[in-house]
């Protein structure tokens, strides 16, 4: 029995806007930061831009010179968020047991769906097309005995493949593939397990439990078991249900050097941060700056406040952070701003009645953008000065 | 400069004066202590300017002898780890440029000096509103306030400290972040005294802190404090600790803390502080701010707590008067108030479910404790 699948939407931001605007299908088209400005990299390029060698990640100048015809498009994060939730209520169709991984993965466990649906790979069969037919969208699914084989699998063939990977298949399939594809290993742990001449999956399955452990620590055992295709842990419907912590960065357009300019984006991502906060009825405590410099060194730095998911209290802390980690003069190409130790949100009364309209601003401004768009109303602070120019002209 | 000093003596001043040594500073000299040599005493300074203190020895036979006056200025951390672990009796220091030679029987070390001159003036205000009081009861106070104050990412920094406020004959403190207030008072006794009728000042937190740490709980050991406007004076027998001020206003928390209580609770402090701790346990570690429900009917108080971790119930029997009520609160904060009250019962008034608990010892209501409550939700009974 195969019971866990794992679906993985294929270029699923690319595809979101071929689905949307059908006049870009069969179209080369990459989803990149602001394609008017430079130094962009491409978060998905669609299939067809994938065959002149785009990858993910790619710098957009390198993209372009590639494939010159390609469709640049700017991200539209509710397009993405709105469309997952459409591809998650079908995959709810065929089984309750559903853990959310990322926007656009999940895996299933469809024990005793059987009856109703068929098989697993009829199940998969069943998604695909559904997801195919409603949603226009294309989708890889791995087919296992576990959720780390099935994710395995669903890397295997894409897309709109399903692929069944055994416990049997083990010794054949995966131990022969390089050791970064393994679930769970970065490039840096890569790296340190390349110079100890552990290449492959196959090497790490060979390599001794207490050696993994002894060089990675817990994190060394889970190696251990996973390069042997040993995974125990259950589909958890709720492993999203309490985020660890919420965060927006954003490679800046152009280096930053002034705490003036740094200061709006930091009120720009609190604003990101707090609304999604606000909409998940969370509030954390916890406020985490990260600041990459143009050399790429990364920094990240936290302050614990009181629970809070207003913009303003995000915003205080990350701009005190700010101030106390970056001398305003070196060159900033990444800002990111995150909220952690997250709680469900309440409602704690203050002797401060500012508290309370702090709050209740914050809502009536999520509503309204909610309603009339991101534009429609935001922090004056927000607007560079050629910007609030224009708006004066205009109103005049 | 030069001169011999008792290992002991040396070892407890500056253990007392390295607490207002910065921890981080940019200002390389203020990782030192300043050791001025007068003819008859010795004075130890350090000072992270918010704060700073001047310690001083008295030249005596077997404690200090004075060879040489002069002053240096010596970095605080290899020093204090070194005198710590000196074990013959005398220690002897003797400066020459911008060196000092320490030595104690077999050890000799040598170590660089700042230059004395640069090191700030532990700055005095030369007030003359001059108020005495008990170094015990100024401690005590602090120790009943001091919790309830805001962490520095406050937008209001005047709340990161303890209001002092002085009138006929009481003295007030008082802390408070915006959700409790923890207020106390004292009446000056017979040997207390003060100069000026009143005056009101808000003493940084860590000042208060570290004066809490080193004031001694001897009763008949008594400190002066100085108040202008921008710093204050902590002078006892040995030290003088300054401190800057915090501007801004307080809320007026005698008004505040006025309630007309709809229930009131008389229980054992100790049984209401082991059921929240409990209850706390569980709130602290799911998804809910610390969250514990109290349900005041007759003569118990039922605690709870709901998370997706579990469920807890708890009942602690006590004199109930007034209405039945339903209520939530941090129970981190009832924590941090209950144990600053030693006072084996309490009484509880609650307003409503929405206003505040106030927390006062059965016997005296010299210190009282004001939470604000979490408002509970219709999708969360």
């Amino acid at each position: 029995m195969l019971p866990i699948l794992h679906v993985d939407m294929n270029a699923f931001y690319a595809s979101c806007h071929q689905a949307k605007d059908p006049s870009l299908k069969g179209k080369p088209v990459m989803v990149a930061g602001d394609p008017k400005k430079r130094n962009g990299i491409i978060l998905t390029a669609s299939y067809e831009a994938r065959r002149y060698g785009v990858k993910t990640a790619m710098p957009k100048w390198q993209a372009e010179k590639l494939c010159p015809q390609a469709v640049f498009i700017k991200p539209d994060y509710d397009l993405y968020l709105r469309t997952s939730q459409k591809v998650m209520s079908i995959l709810g169709r065929f089984s309750p047991q559903i853990e959310i991984f990322s926007i656009d993965e999940a895996w299933l466990d469809v024990t005793g769906c059987e009856r109703l649906f068929g098989d697993s790979v009829a199940i998969a069969r069943k998604i695909q097309a559904a997801i195919a037919k409603e949603l226009d969208l294309l989708c890889s699914i791995g087919v296992s005995c576990n959720k780390l084989l099935a994710k395995m699998a669903s890397d295997m063939k894409k897309p709109n493949a399903i692929t069944v990977l055994t416990t049997e298949d083990v010794p054949k399939l995966l131990w022969p593939l390089p050791v970064n594809e393994l679930f769970g290993v970065g490039r840096r742990m890569a790296e340190k397990l390349k110079r100890m001449n552990i290449k492959t999956i196959g090497d790490l399955a060979e390599a001794p439990q207490e050696f993994l452990e002894k060089a990675f620590g817990l994190n060394g055992s889970y190696l251990h078991l996973w390069a042997n295709g040993i995974d125990d842990s259950a589909v958890n419907p709720h492993s999203m249900d309490d985020a660890k912590s919420m965060g927006h960065s954003i490679t800046l357009p152009k280096d930053i050097t002034s705490f003036d300019d740094a200061e709006i984006v930091l009120l720009f991502l609190s604003e990101q941060v707090g609304r999604r906060v606000r909409r998940e009825n969370y509030m954390g405590r916890t406020v985490t700056v990260t600041l990459r410099y143009a050399s790429f060194d990364t920094i990240t730095r936290s302050v614990t406040i009181f629970y809070t998911n207003s913009t303003e209290d995000i915003y205080n802390a990350s701009r005190k952070l700010l101030y106390s980690n970056w001398d305003g003069k070196t060159p900033l190409r990444l800002l990111g701003v995150s909220l952690s130790n997250l709680v469900k949100e309440f409602d704690q009364v203050s002797l401060f009645d500012n508290e309370d309209k702090k709050r209740k601003l914050n809502r009536v401004m999520d509503e309204i953008k909610d309603r009339f768009g991101d534009d429609a109303i935001f922090r004056a602070k927000l607007l560079d000065d050629k910007e609030l120019n224009e708006r004066k002209l205009k109103t005049r | 400069m030069k001169f011999t000093i008792n290992r002991n003596e040396l070892a407890s001043s500056i253990s007392t004066v390295e607490k207002f040594v910065p921890s981080k500073t940019p200002i390389s000299i203020l990782t030192g202590i300043k050791f001025s040599a007068y003819d008859d005493f010795l004075c130890l300074s350090a000072t992270n300017l918010d704060m700073g203190i001047e310690y001083e020895i008295k030249n005596e036979s077997d404690k200090l002898s004075i060879l040489e006056s002069g002053s240096i200025v010596v970095g605080s951390k290899i020093l204090s780890e070194i005198i710590r672990r000196i074990s013959e009796n005398m220690v002897e220091f003797n400066s020459s440029e911008n060196k000092v030679y320490i030595s104690s029987g077999q050890f000799n070390m040598v170590l660089p000096c700042f230059d004395a001159m640069d090191f700030p003036e532990i700055s005095k205000n030369n007030s003359l509103n001059r108020i005495r009081l008990k170094q015990s009861m100024f401690k005590d106070m602090i120790k009943k306030t001091i919790y309830a104050r805001a962490d520095d990412t406050t937008s209001r920094p005047q709340l990161t400290g303890a209001l002092i406020d002085y009138k006929d004959n009481i003295l007030n403190m008082v802390a408070l972040d915006g959700f409790r207030i923890a207020w106390c008072y004292e009446e000056l006794s017979e040997t207390e005294t003060s100069d000026i009728s009143e005056f009101k000042t808000i003493i940084p937190g860590d000042t208060l802190l570290e004066i809490s740490r080193i004031f001694e709980d001897d009763e008949e050991a008594y400190f002066e404090l100085y108040a202008s406007k921008n710093s204050v004076e902590f002078l006892t027998e040995k030290f003088l600790i300054t401190s800057r001020v915090l501007d801004g206003d307080f809320i007026d928390y005698k008004t505040v803390m006025q309630i007309k209580p709809k229930t009131t609770a008389i229980v054992s402090t100790d049984e209401l502080r082991l059921a929240v701790e409990r209850a706390s346990v569980l709130a602290r570690e799911g998804n809910t701010n610390n969250l514990v429900k109290f349900n005041i009917v007759e003569n118990s108080i039922e605690v709870q707590v709901e998370t997706e971790l579990g469920r807890i119930t708890d009942k602690v029997l006590c004199s109930t008067e007034g209405e039945e009520i339903l209520i939530a609160f941090n129970a981190g904060f009832f924590i941090d108030a209950l144990k600053t009250i030693f006072s084996p019962e309490i009484k509880l008034h609650f307003s409503d479910e929405t206003g505040p608990c106030i927390i006062t010892a059965l016997e005296t209501d010299n210190h009282k404790n004001f939470i604000l409550p979490v408002r509970l939700r219709g999708d969360n009974p």
